[in-house]
């Protein structure tokens, strides 16, 4: 068992991409982190960060894990709540409607993994697989 | 094709919509980064990195407990473990 004052480097953990049907954008998901990324892949050679947002993950303000370092962000996201219901888990898998104007994002991998990383999610897996199908994430709005 | 110890666990292929295009991304979970794959001029296939997200150095975590066979996946791919004094 390791101890939490050995400092551990917490990769995103990349679980899907995502083309946009115009070829210009890329999404991406960090299972770990919990953000989801969009870039600018109008010159693939050298995307563009374009857009981010965090709905979940591991590194929220409120959790456990404390980031010590770094490269990107100045302090931890704060957790994320739609519709009055907190965000558990983390975004996982992606789609884009077909007229590109909206991203819609589900949370689990598979259930051990779920189970582990984000038990709480696990816990209310009937009632918030049942909220995701009425709403929508506008990341799109969010992003840009 | 071989990523290469950069490119651990490519799990997502994506190609561009244009059907004329020869090259496509993929993304690797563990190594956290996406490539990019290309036909060259000779009509070879190779693969740059284009993308990569950045780890972050955390503390506070630790590993819960869990069965044998996730446990050594994880440790072995997922984490790297930094000693400081």
């Amino acid at each position: 068992m390791y101890h939490s004052n050995l400092l551990f480097s917490y990769i995103g953990m990349i679980t899907d991409i995502l083309i946009s049907l115009d070829d210009k954008y890329l999404y991406l998901s960090n299972w770990l982190h919990g953000d989801v990324r969009q870039y600018d892949i109008s010159d693939m050679d050298n995307p563009k960060l374009t857009g981010q947002i965090f709905l979940g993950g591991s590194i929220l303000s409120d959790s456990k894990v404390r980031v010590i370092g770094d490269e990107e962000l100045s302090s931890q996201p704060n957790p994320v709540h739609v519709k009055g219901r907190r965000l558990d888990g983390s975004p996982q898998m992606l789609q884009l409607s077909l007229d590109g104007t909206r991203l819609y994002v589900t949370t689990s991998l598979f259930k051990p993994w779920d189970q582990q990383f984000y038990p709480e999610h696990v816990k209310y897996v009937h009632t918030f697989l049942k909220f995701l199908q009425s709403f929508l994430i506008n990341c799109i709005q969010n992003m840009i | 094709m071989n990523l290469g110890d950069d490119g651990i666990a490519p799990l997502e292929i994506r190609f561009p919509h244009d059907p004329k295009a020869s090259e496509g991304l993929v993304g690797c979970a563990v190594s956290s980064n996406v490539y990019k794959f290309y036909k060259t001029p000779n009509g070879e296939w190779a693969a740059k990195k284009i993308i990569q997200v950045p780890p972050k150095k955390v503390e506070g975590w630790m590993f819960p407990e869990m069965g044998g066979t996730l446990k050594l996946t994880i440790r072995r791919l997922t984490f790297k473990i930094q000693n400081y004094s």
